[in-house]
């Protein structure tokens, strides 16, 4: 029997619409195929500007108490300093004793302070007057010099290493490290083995002549939490712009770049720069004393009075002189005595 | 017969219901052929001319893509690369002092050359959106390489400032010049990308919509003609069908081949490659990390921390790599034994043994970093073709596999390349269909009347 009109009618609406669904389908599937879509990443930002670090804070120290006319004065040293230095014998529990445990000295210094503590590159040995200060030391607590670890501790962190807790992570640091009252009061000093004085270094075409040319269209490097900045911001207005760096050797970069127009810092320093780049010159008188001291940790008197004895061994046997002499004297090209050591009890 | 008047024949046959159905549309039939013949003809050149632009535009979109999208990205990253590595060797010479060794200086200066060249491929397809990142780029390769001899030439005199003017080369690197080839990076990654979605996108999809629409019309006016005339297509219809399923399926095959390859390259091939380049890069930071700490000179303690994060981070980054599995896996084992002969300086140098450690590290003593760094870095040295000079590196060192994802990525737009469509053929294809179809229609009126 023939399918109806309607019947066939209704096949062919069912034929037709599951072609309208495979076309559909077809191109929903070529749709898909070719319109999966890729992510397009983010853009990236580039450079940030970026400022310099100048390394942590230091805390506010309490300095009331402290007096700047005595603040130089260091414990003196006793008769069992006196014998210890003699005999290399130290008393149980004492820093001493512990060091000498330990079976070397560790001492902060910097890499790159020409004369006075930088590494030699031909050798890798640390050099200078600095580092043969902390060599006597440890003669006297090994009977031999090299018993020492370097950890070079820039500038901006000499105290920090001193007076971290637990421990100090450095037993001594001698690094150009002026005395004063803010860091006496988060650390110990022994007695003044070295006097300096901030000055001004400048190109030798500069007009600048001392401290005072230097106005506030000037910029004027200092390390970053040194007693130099420090100064620099007590100058009386129109004072010099101030810009702190992490270490010394960068100031360097910076004047030769252009990018100051002066360094201020002590002149020991500031000759070693000149020793570095002729084309600068140390320029004016002092504006500021600068008593250089053996960095010690807090709290631990029996060390300081055994540095002081070791010192005044090393001023009275005329090693101070010979250590003068040999990388300082051609530098600073004058006579100098050591400084008088200051004691309280 | 040449009115629209006669009355639908009875349903019967599928030739009963097609004429019944063309007997529904009103227009004189011959009238209606000339209008069929139009319709069908403007149809097939339409969708023809259509897809010929559209297969013009995607073979811009994917020229653009490969010269401003890849070529932007892969040499940048290629800078990138170069200077990192470039960096590595100069920090060495914060260790070694002014007596830097000839092979060391030698690689410096390669590291340095290829950075150089790689910065003027960048140049040379840059857009001008691009220009200024890129002409920062080459005045501060001239000023990071001025630093680093400012740093030799001091270092040699016994000057400390030297290693300050390699802190400051370091610091320009790592915070302007990396960052900018980041950012071309990236925009060649989004080109690419976004080529990718345009290829395949609405407009590749209108293309191919047209010429089925135009297909379906050609068969649509076959089916009025056979049901008015009761016979089947015209020899030229027919042909014209041919024609039209034949530039369908040729641009439709074509752009879904496209895009399936250019989202290939987008998301698997460039990411392969630049996954290569930042193991690479990742490398010779942690080259420079380890330097840096044992030139501290015993304050270096924070540094091997710093280290080895860095490198977990770089071994868990390879974990998660796209590329050849196998040369990444060979890659990961080369690091491993590097970040363990860096175990072996920190030990010493913590120890309070610096000067030991700076030998280590310079593998002046046996089982010293600087050996291990270089089989990571750039595989062992083999000279298999005997012509005296080292061969390039091969998959599983840092530089043979950027090498061998650079060749995926380069072989993958060929086959794009290949699958690329000439506008002249769906033109030539659609205008072929509409002369046929109508010439086919009008033949098939000329016989009815």
């Amino acid at each position: 029997m023939r399918p109806s009109a309607r019947a066939r009618a209704r096949a062919g609406s069912r034929t037709r619409a599951r072609a309208r669904h495979v076309v559909a389908l077809a191109t929903v599937c070529v749709a898909a195929t070719a319109c999966a879509q890729v992510d397009v990443p983010e853009s990236l930002s580039g450079p940030e500007p970026t400022m310099i670090d100048a390394g942590a804070t230091a805390p506010d120290a309490d300095t009331s108490g402290c007096d700047p006319g005595t603040v130089t004065h260091s414990l003196r040293p006793d008769a069992a300093a006196v014998a210890a230095v003699e005999s290399r014998t130290f008393a149980a529990g004492s820093y001493m004793a512990e060091i000498q445990a330990r079976g070397r000295l560790r001492v902060g210094v910097d890499t790159a302070t020409l004369q006075f503590s930088s590494v030699n590159p031909f050798t890798l040995e640390f050099e200078g007057f600095d580092v043969e200060i902390a060599r006597e030391i440890a003669l006297a607590l090994f009977g031999r010099p090299d018993a020492i670890e370097y950890v070079a501790i820039p500038y901006s962190q000499r105290v920090d290493v001193l007076a971290a807790e637990p421990e100090p992570l450095v037993d001594i640091v001698v690094n150009t490290f002026t005395i004063n009252c803010d860091r006496d009061a988060r650390i110990d000093f022994s007695t003044e083995y070295f006097t300096s004085r901030q000055k001004l270094l400048v190109r030798t075409d500069s007009a600048a002549r001392s401290i005072e040319d230097m106005t506030a269209e000037h910029r004027v490097c200092a390390t970053a939490n040194s007693t130099s900045i420090e100064n620099l911001a007590a100058l009386p207005a129109p004072r010099p712009e101030a810009v702190p760096v992490l270490d010394q050797a960068d100031c360097l970069v910076l004047l030769q770049q252009g990018r100051v127009d002066a360094i201020s810092t002590d002149d020991t320093i500031l000759a070693g720069m000149v020793a570095q780049d002729r084309n600068l010159e140390i320029v004016g008188d002092g504006f500021s004393q600068e008593p250089y001291g053996v960095g010690l940790p807090p709290d631990r008197p029996e060390f300081v009075r055994y540095v002081n004895a070791v010192l005044e061994q090393v001023r009275s046997s005329g090693r101070w002189t010979e250590l003068y002499d040999e990388w300082l004297f051609e530098l600073l090209d004058e006579d100098a005595e050591p400084p008088v050591a200051l004691y309280e009890d | 017969m040449s009115t629209a008047t006669k009355a639908a024949a009875p349903a019967g046959s599928l030739l009963d219901r097609i004429e019944q159905t063309a007997w529904r549309v009103r227009l004189p039939t011959r009238q209606l052929f000339v209008t069929l013949a139009l319709v069908a003809a403007v149809a097939l050149a339409a969708s023809g001319l259509a897809a010929g632009w559209v297969a013009s535009r995607n073979a811009d979109t994917i020229a653009d893509a490969r010269e401003q999208g890849l070529e932007l990205a892969t040499a940048t990253t290629d800078f990138r690369t170069n200077l990192a590595e470039a960096d590595a060797l100069a920090a060495a010479t914060l260790i070694a002092g002014g007596l830097e060794s000839t092979d060391s200086r030698a690689a410096y200066d390669a590291a340095l050359l290829e950075a150089s060249q790689a910065l003027t491929e960048a140049g040379l397809v840059a857009t001008d959106d691009d220009r200024e990142d890129v002409s920062e780029m080459a005045s501060g390769l001239v000023e990071y390489a001025g630093l680093v001899e400012t740093s030799r030439a001091n270092t040699r005199l016994g000057f400390p400032v030297g290693s300050a003017y390699l802190d400051q080369a370091r610091d320009l690197a790592n915070d302007d010049l990396i960052p900018r080839a980041d950012r071309l990076r990236r925009t060649g990654e989004q080109r690419v990308a976004r080529a990718a979605n345009s290829v395949g996108g609405a407009i590749g999809i209108l293309a191919i919509v047209l010429l089925l629409a135009a297909l379906v019309v050609l068969i649509g006016c076959s089916v009025l003609i056979a049901g008015r005339t009761r016979r089947v297509a015209h020899p030229a219809l027919l042909a014209a069908t041919v024609a039209a399923v034949a530039a369908l399926a040729l641009v439709a095959n074509g752009i879904i081949t496209q895009s399936r390859e250019l989202r290939e390259a987008a998301s698997s091939d460039i990411e392969g490659y630049i996954d290569a380049n930042l193991a690479s890069s990742g490398l010779s930071g942690l080259r420079v990390t380890e330097i840096s700490a044992v030139a501290a000179r015993g304050s270096g303690a924070p540094l091997y921390e710093t280290f080895e994060k860095d490198a977990a981070t770089l071994l868990a980054e390879l974990d998660e790599a796209e590329g050849d599995s196998s040369g990444i896996a060979e890659l990961r084992g080369r690091i491993e034994n590097y970040v363990a002969a860096v175990a072996g300086v920190a030990e010493a140098d913590l120890g309070g043994n610096n000067r030991r450690a700076a030998r280590l590290a310079l593998s002046l003593e046996p089982d010293g970093s600087a050996d291990a760094y270089d089989l990571a870095a750039v595989g062992p040295e083999v000279d298999e073709d005997n012509d005296g000079r080292p061969d390039a590196p091969v998959a599983g060192s840092a530089a043979g596999n950027v090498l061998a994802e650079a060749d995926a990525l380069e072989a993958r737009f060929d086959d794009v390349a290949a699958a690329e469509i000439q506008p002249i053929v769906p033109i030539a294809l659609g205008v072929l269909a509409a002369v046929l179809a109508a010439s086919g229609i009008l033949a098939r009126g000329r016989k009815y009347r």
